[in-house]
């Protein structure tokens, strides 16, 4: 059985994204593993840039041996007024290592990042829909895997405007936009298409324009599965259905 | 009733929503201006403020995580039985 960590509890915004830890480990045979979040503050304030990024990212690797996790979540923002650094840069490295991370103490999105490993053996991009033009959408985050770039920069996070960001640049084409439900009961997952990126001040770091459907539009404005949905590289929707 | 949601995450300049006061008059409306204003939402339904037994008309905008807070928000409302409308 797998171990996902839980560092830190769901951000508070996430009012739509609880889990039955049963329920997990019964239909999905993953063990979640509650964390205080103290293990990550107890770094105290570190360097504002790359180095004191990468501390955080020390650290999580500390937790991930000590607790033997498969994967992880970590309520960031937590970080911000305390080790005064973000954990975009950490997590986008572990993503890039093979253990998915997922932001803001985000479960159903953890489980999801879980699942694209398990059916195309991609990292995958956890992010924010963020405009809607036509049957296109924007969406953004302010940390991706590396791997998953053509080309990136450094940030500082739009919220805090503090720390390391990630400004990715992705290779265009084939993605499947993805998300399971926190009770196990839905999945939804299109296959889209990368039609451009773009770096506006006032969003999260990496943004992508992604050609949709009118069922897409129609399922984000009416019956979404929450904020946080998982973009992985290539046509994949159909193996997502399966999994339910 | 109008109800304007804003997170003190963010900073940023915040653009007036665009809001026809005459349906507003009859309506929940909630503008959602940025992320992490979810919790607001919340805080409104169990006060009392906003109710769950009538359509709840959420408005996002371009700026600011609106987006994604709205979904995160009508994705609640839809688990809890209400019904949530959203235009961006």
């Amino acid at each position: 059985m797998e171990r996902l960590g839980i560092i830190g509890a769901p951000s508070d915004w996430l009012i739509a994204s609880a889990v039955d830890y049963d329920v997990i480990k019964e239909k999905m045979h993953i063990e979640l593993v509650d964390i205080p979040i103290e293990r990550v503050i107890s770094l105290g304030e570190v360097e504002a840039g790359e180095k004191g990024a990468m501390a955080i990212y020390d650290r999580l690797i500390e937790l991930v041996q000590e607790y033997a996790l498969s994967g992880l979540t970590l309520r960031c923002f937590d970080l911000l007024t305390t080790v005064k650094n973000t954990g975009c840069l950490a997590l986008s490295r572990l993503n890039d290592e093979g253990i998915p991370a997922a932001c803001e103490g985000d479960i159903p999105a953890l489980l999801t990042m879980m699942l694209c490993k398990q059916l195309t053996g991609y990292a995958g991009f956890q992010c924010n829909p963020a405009r809607i033009e036509g049957s296109q959408m924007l969406f953004a985050h302010c940390t991706i895997p590396l791997t998953m770039c053509e080309r990136y920069s450094y940030a500082t996070h739009f919220e805090s405007g503090i720390g390391v960001a990630i400004h990715g640049e992705l290779p265009l084409g084939d993605y499947t936009l993805v998300k399971l439900s926190g009770d196990l009961t839905r999945i939804f997952a299109e296959d889209v298409t990368l039609l451009r990126n773009q770096y506006e001040p006032n969003l999260c770091r990496t943004q992508v324009w992604l050609d949709t459907s009118e069922a897409t539009i129609r399922y984000f404005t009416t019956n979404p599965i929450a904020n946080h949905h998982i973009l992985v590289r290539g046509h994949y929707a159909h193996s997502f259905r399966n999994f339910l | 009733m109008v109800y304007v949601l804003a997170s003190s995450l963010h900073t940023e300049e915040l653009p007036t929503p665009a809001i026809d006061q005459d349906f507003a008059a009859q309506h929940q409306v909630v503008a959602v201006m940025t992320g992490g204003s979810e919790q607001i939402f919340l805080e409104k339904v169990r006060q009392g403020e906003i109710s769950l037994s009538e359509p709840i008309y959420l408005l996002a905008g371009p700026q600011s995580n609106s987006l994604a807070a709205c979904c995160e928000i009508l994705s609640w409302i839809n688990q809890h039985g209400g019904t949530g409308k959203l235009q961006y």
